[in-house]
């Protein structure tokens, strides 16, 4: 936006224009998720009102003649923005409070319901009472019978039912009936819809995700001669199916903190890009061209494996991600991280409720803030690409870990190792199984050589997390709720101290020094103005040598000689 | 006394300018990329860092941060955020809920009081009943056909088709589809499902399929409509009929009335489950009893 007139002696400037409008953002959609409409509309008004103000208090200065940029702007620009989200919450809202479905959901009524899928089916953590298992999938409203009235308009349910929901896709237009809830606080839909029918399908429309999941099933039936382990996880890795997982590995996954590499995450989407930027690259085309292959290319990956939003999330963080480590410049990722963060809040304000989202940002801002910081403290001995290998992982896990304990509180210590080790093997498996998930469905004997290479790789990942999932103390028990939040803040800030430390120990001695003269200075400034300056005392014969003794004309005062007897010198 | 007198400023000037050298001449660690591609695959990656850069990165960190931005970018995302308002505001108010009362023709199967449309004698007779015009009136047989077929789904053909017609409808059979488990000219009966079998799928006779009531396709060709003939009509049954069914009393049958009357009528036999007093065991012993035809 206002880069252009920067010049180039803004590059190394830390930008913080946009951490407000992120931070607004954040707070107006978290707010408005959670509360009725009328306070996101009093919020929208507050910030409306806040930012005219700010904006036009500015622009009088300015005619006054002070200076072209202010602080208020910044302020203003986040009030603004966080209106506008506000004002998307509101309208959440209050299709929640009045659409269709309100009724009939406050009154948990029986309803027959006509709606389109848009998402596709997933497993719910509890089976139902029936013994079968759960399905949820999301769907949008096209018509709901209750009480002798069709009701039509826009809304989005969330499904959720037994078996043969499983076999539902996104596009079709399916019948049921069943009793509907209200949503669950922080939920983006309108209502939640406990089938108590199977599907009946009416109408079947094209739809991207349709394809995506065949890709997907393609893709696991290509895997199914690799060992188990390897061919739950290949998968999951590749495209963040995983339903072929195996149990117990994924408890040890979760055990070594590596549960994000079963899910399409920044990881695989920075990857992705990487490849075709390189790609690109090395076939000499030029930069333009280049980027806009790649962004191509990611655009693809993320329709191959469906566009849901958590991979729409995962590809924008990926891209910031990426551009933080290969740019360097740390504070235009900050920018992009802002600006990625505040347009995906304005799109679906219910992510800012939503733990993966915040966790996806954290790591990135780990990466975009930590990491480059933390690889030039590792000495240049050791090549830049470990370097890297280790400092992603940590300052992400440093960043994370809070909410990880939030979520799940125990102590994992070998997360970090585990997936450092693992690290370098992840990219292998994301090139070759993403290059084999086309190949799979339209070669299938072509894509036996891309699949055992990453399931070689996908086995050894697991392997890994077998390994250290096995170890003694691999869990431990850490408190919950905000106290165990706290201690883990603490315990982040303390671990990167100690690895600032140990890494650069000459500069803790600068510091050190440099931290001695602020303490003298601070109790000089303290003590100075009654008692006289803090100095050295030392015995002297009661005059000090530099100074220079004035010729005062006359006669000469005659000088003390400290008598035989010895009388003690008195200090200056 | 020279050592308090001694003015500061050239010192700073002169420190200034060392920092100045000092930065020109050592490259700057805090700015690199974290990844330096540039180092180990020759010219050509070199461009990978600079492509994401922009500039170059000779400028030294200092710790400064940029706080201040210009009115103008200000007021311009002022006026885009009126623009994403006001489009928020009227996707609100366009898409406000329209209601409007059950149609008769969908209703129909009851004679019931309060709903002065619907022609009181007509429903009681199960008979006498024509498909209404959402069914797709009368001389039209509405079948769901689903597996290995190119659209799943429901079709409407002409009354008298038969399985390939329906087959064809749907889009036709898919490669692998195993016909040969089906009778392909037995004639369509109304609401039902017929599955079409992938090759080495045995086809689910056992499973709740919607609409099992009638031809699973590879049932046996002449007891199907049979046994469609002898089953309870749910959407036209009267109160009496319902009551037949084992297990179901007046008030299950009167609730039944009452769900058909408030949601219309049945698309599939599952859907008896939403009906309060039916639970699942109920559920398993009507399910082969009753059938949903027209509506």
């Amino acid at each position: 936006m206002a880069d252009a007139g920067a010049g180039a002696g803004s590059a190394g400037r830390t930008d913080l224009r946009l951490v407000p409008t992120a931070a607004t953002a954040w707070g107006a959609a978290f707010a408005g998720t959670f509360n009725e409409a009328v306070w996101s509309w009093a919020a929208a008004g507050f910030l409306l009102i806040a930012g005219a103000v700010l904006l036009f208090s500015g622009r009088q200065r300015r005619w006054a003649g002070v200076r072209a940029r202010t602080m208020p702007a910044t302020f203003a620009l986040a009030c603004f923005f966080g209106a506008t989200v506000a004002v998307h919450c509101a309208a959440m809202a209050v299709q929640r409070e009045e659409g269709p479905l309100a009724q009939a959901a406050a009154d948990h009524e029986g309803v027959a319901i006509e709606i389109r899928i848009t998402g596709s089916p997933a497993a719910s953590m509890a089976p139902g009472q029936s013994g079968g298992n759960r399905w949820t999938v999301t769907a949008e409203l096209l018509a709901v019978t209750a009480k002798s009235t069709v009701a039509r308009g826009t809304a989005d349910v969330l499904i959720a039912g037994g078996d043969g929901w499983d076999k539902v896709q996104a596009g079709q237009v399916v019948r049921t009936t069943g009793t509907l809830k209200e949503a669950r606080d922080g939920q983006g839909q309108d209502a939640l819809l406990s089938a108590s029918s199977w599907p009946v399908v009416l109408d079947s429309q094209p739809d991207v995700r349709q394809s995506a999941s065949e890709l997907k099933h393609g893709f696991s039936a290509a895997t199914r001669w690799l060992p188990p382990d390897a061919a739950g996880l290949l998968p999951g890795m590749v495209t963040g199916d995983t339903s072929a997982l195996p149990e117990s590995l994924e408890t040890d996954m979760k055990t070594t903190g590596m549960t994000h590499l079963t899910a399409v995450s920044g990881a695989n989407c920075s990857l992705v890009l990487g490849a075709f930027i390189l790609l690109a690259r090395s076939l000499r085309l030029s930069r333009p061209l280049a980027a806009a292959i790649a962004a191509c290319g990611l655009a693809g990956f993320v329709l191959m494996v469906g566009p849901d939003p958590s991979v729409v999330r995962a590809a924008v963080m990926g891209a910031v991600g990426l551009a933080a480590m290969v740019g360097g410049l740390r504070g235009r990722s900050l920018t992009f991280l802002c600006v990625a963060t505040a347009i995906l809040l304005l799109l679906d304000p219910t992510m800012a409720a939503n733990a993966g989202f915040l966790l996806s940002v954290l790591a990135t801002l780990g990466i975009v803030l930590l990491a480059s910081r933390l690889a030039s403290w590792i000495p240049s001995r050791v090549p830049r690409w470990m370097a890297a290998g280790v400092a992603v992982p940590f300052s992400a896990q440093l960043l994370c870990g809070p909410v990880i304990v939030a979520l799940q509180p125990q102590f994992t210590p070998y997360a970090l190792i585990a997936n450092v080790v693992a690290g370098p093997l992840v990219a292998p498996v994301t090139i070759m199984g993403t290059l084999a998930v086309p190949l799979a469905v339209m070669a299938p004997w072509l894509a036996v050589v891309p699949v055992a290479v990453a399931g070689g790789c996908a086995a050894t990942v697991a392997g890994v997390a077998r390994f250290f999932a096995g170890l003694p103390g691999a869990t431990m028990p850490w408190a919950e709720g905000q106290a165990g939040v706290a201690a883990m803040v603490l315990c982040s800030g303390v671990s990167i101290t100690l690895v600032w430390m140990v890494l650069q120990s000459e500069r803790v001695l600068v510091r050190v020094v440099a931290l001695h003269a602020g303490v003298e200075l601070f109790l000089d400034r303290m003590s100075g103005r009654r008692h006289g300056r803090l100095d050295i005392c030392k015995e002297s014969s009661g005059r000090k040598h530099q100074w220079l003794l004035p010729k005062t004309p006359g006669p000469r005062t005659p000088r003390r000689t400290p008598s035989a007897g010895g009388t003690q010198a008195r200090p200056p | 006394m020279p050592r308090r007198s001694r003015d500061l400023s050239p010192d700073a000037a002169a420190q200034a300018a060392r920092e100045r050298f000092a930065a020109r001449m050592i490259p700057d660690h805090s700015s690199r990329p974290l990844l330096d591609l540039s180092g180990d695959s020759g010219a050509e990656t070199d461009d990978l860092a600079s492509l994401f850069a922009g500039e170059a990165n000779s400028v030294p960190a200092v710790a400064r941060l940029r706080w201040r931005t210009s009115w103008r970018v200000a007021a311009l995302v002022a006026v885009v955020a009126a623009v994403l308002m006001a489009w928020f505001l009227w996707r609100l108010a366009d898409g406000r809920a329209t209601s409007e009362p059950l149609g008769p023709s969908v209703s129909a199967g009851r004679s019931d009081g309060p709903d002065a449309v619907d022609p009181p004698a007509e429903g009681v007779q199960p008979a006498e009943v024509a498909a209404p015009p959402a069914q797709g009136g009368p001389g039209v047989v509405m079948v769901h056909v689903a597996g290995a077929v190119g659209k799943p789904g429901v079709v409407s053909l002409p009354q008298g088709s038969r399985v390939f017609q329906a087959i064809d409808a749907a889009g036709g059979a898919a490669p692998g589809a195993d016909l040969t488990a089906l009778n392909l000219a037995e004639v369509l009966t109304d609401g039902i499902k017929v599955y079409i079998p992938v090759v080495g799928e045995t086809p689910p006779q056992s499973s709740p399929v919607a609409g099992a009531g009638a031809v699973s396709g590879a049932a046996s060709g002449t007891a199907g409509p049979a046994a469609t003939g002898a089953k309870v009509n749910i959407n036209t049954a009267s109160l009496e009929e319902l009551g037949t069914l084992p297990r179901v009393g007046p008030v299950t049958a009167q609730r039944i009335l009452d769900w058909r009357k408030e949601h219309g009528a049945f698309t599939s036999v599952d859907e008896l489950d939403a009906v309060d007093g039916i639970g699942p065991k109920l559920m398993e012993s009507l399910k082969d009893l009753v059938t949903v035809q027209g509506g």
